[in-house]
């Protein structure tokens, strides 16, 4: 805000009209604080008391910072009390000396008169402004919520394109995981098909040579057979894995279908259902007892103590879980994240190729699979599926 | 009993044929689809073994002709792919 007072009182312009509309009051007093010009809000004479106050502060906001007061005295050194070398403090000089520490040097941004045309005892000593600070505050606050507005959009949009950056990386990765798969897909297609065929050979010709065989070498014909078996069941859990996960799904009652699964095993594993009522889930029969067993076989491979091993159903409104829990070595942290790949595996005769399965059959139909580690020891191997209403 | 044995891998034709011949079966062995339809036009066999992919004329196709020249003679095929998809188009 700038206006002119020395052209107002010189040319009788009403003061408002200089001062603007923030200002509450104007005016200016003669050196014995009697009003010049006065307007608004400005007192009637200046509180000479408060004159030592107002060398301290020449600025003051009211209790609620509503206004702004302004009181200057002008043609004095602003500070008074840090007068220039060999001056005298101020504050002890009479009225009359005022006005010679008014050619002491000033601040320059303190106002002086120096119109020769109006007499020194009627030139104004004091001015008095107080300013609402209303639209100040307004500005302030508009500018804040500006500011703010701007930098909750600049840090929503860091946090989006964060956001977009990590889930762009997370697709390449898994496209190119795909990828990967198909390529395996194909590899293992192929030969599984080649491995078959010789495979095929070897058995028939064992037979033969079991036909003709003697005691001494039934044995070693009978470990021959095993082996070939092995690699039948490898060459057939590849092809599980390549073909369509979803299978045939249809609806299964969770209950019976466990403890018939359970059925093949040994006592020691412990079956409890938690389920309120019967829980259905839909998945292709053949796969969901090929995935449950994966899991029980890994429980009673992982621990060489032959302790007991729990098998839990629980259901939520539209969840089940079903819980393998054993009390094994465990999965070191550091292969956590590769348990599932394909052929990925720490058993001597293992293929790599049952969690993978399982969890692409689990997947395929809307599931998913979790290992949680268990203390002391063991995991708690869990399957998440929808549950169907029965 | 004469068996006929069509695969186009002399291993596994060999193969069967020598453990068949163990239980006392005659076992006649063609090294393709063609050669096996030759063999069946001119003879008369208890059953015949086939495996399920050819070069030429694939063991389904010929499971198709001996069916519609009205024979009577059971087929096994035999595949190392295993699919259940071929078996249902088999039967």
């Amino acid at each position: 805000m700038v206006f002119d007072i020395g052209t107002s009182l010189r040319q009788d312009i009403p003061l408002e009209e200089a001062v603007g509309n923030n200002v509450l009051g104007f005016g200016v007093y003669d050196s014995q604080g009697k009003t010049m010009q006065r307007w608004g809000s400005a007192p009637q004479t200046v509180p000479l008391i408060m004159e030592r106050e107002m060398w301290e502060s020449h600025f003051s906001f009211n209790k609620d910072e509503k206004t702004l007061v302004l009181m200057k005295e002008v043609g004095m050194h602003p500070d008074p009390r840090k007068p220039p070398p060999g001056e005298k403090n101020l504050l002890h000089e009479k009225e009359e000396d005022f006005s010679k520490s008014a050619k002491m040097p000033t601040d320059r941004a303190s106002p002086t008169f120096s119109d020769e045309r109006i007499p020194r005892h009627e030139r104004p000593r004091f001015f008095y402004l107080e300013m609402s600070t209303q639209a100040y505050w307004k500005k302030e606050r508009m500018l804040s919520f500006t500011l703010f507005g701007l930098l909750s959009f600049l840090a929503g949009a860091m946090i989006l394109i964060q956001h977009i950056y990590k889930k762009n990386r997370e697709y390449k990765k898994k496209l190119e995981q795909q990828k990967q798969l198909v390529h395996l897909g194909e590899a293992a297609r192929t030969l599984s098909h080649e491995i078959k065929n010789p495979l095929s050979i070897i058995r028939v010709r064992t037979g033969i040579l079991k036909k003709l065989s003697t005691e001494e070498t039934a044995e070693d014909l009978k470990i021959i057979e095993e082996e070939i078996d092995r690699l039948r069941l490898l060459t057939q859990r590849v092809g599980e894995f390549i073909k369509n996960p979803q299978g045939e799904p249809e609806t299964i009652e969770l209950d019976q279908f466990t403890k018939d699964i359970l059925t093949r095993f040994s006592s020691r594993i412990h079956y409890e259902n938690h389920c309120t009522e019967k829980c259905f889930v839909v998945f292709d029969r053949e796969r969901l007892r090929s995935a449950i067993e994966n899991l029980i076989n890994n429980a009673i491979e992982s621990d060489l103590n032959n302790r007991d091993i729990a098998v839990h159903l629980s259901s939520t409104k539209d969840r089940v879980t079903i819980s393998i829990l054993d009390n094994g070595k465990g999965i070191p942290p550091e292969i956590q994240e590769v348990v599932f790949d394909p052929f990925f595996t720490t058993k001597t005769n293992g293929s790599g190729i049952g969690l993978s399965i399982t969890r692409r059959f689990v997947e395929a139909v809307g599931g998913t699979i979790t290992l949680i580690p268990r203390h002391p020891g063991g995991i708690e191997a869990k399957i998440i599926l929808r549950r169907k209403k029965g | 009993m004469k068996v006929l044995v069509v695969d186009d891998e002399k291993h596994i034709r060999d193969s069967l044929k020598r453990f068949m011949e163990l239980e006392g079966i005659e076992v006649v062995c063609a090294e393709n689809g063609l050669s096996g339809k030759r063999l069946l036009e001119r003879e008369v066999f208890a059953a015949c073994v086939v495996d399920l992919k050819m070069p030429g004329i694939s063991g389904l196709e010929l499971l198709r002709w001996i069916r519609n020249e009205g024979l009577r003679t059971p087929v096994i095929m035999i595949s190392a792919y295993g699919e259940i998809n071929d078996a249902v188009g088999a039967m």
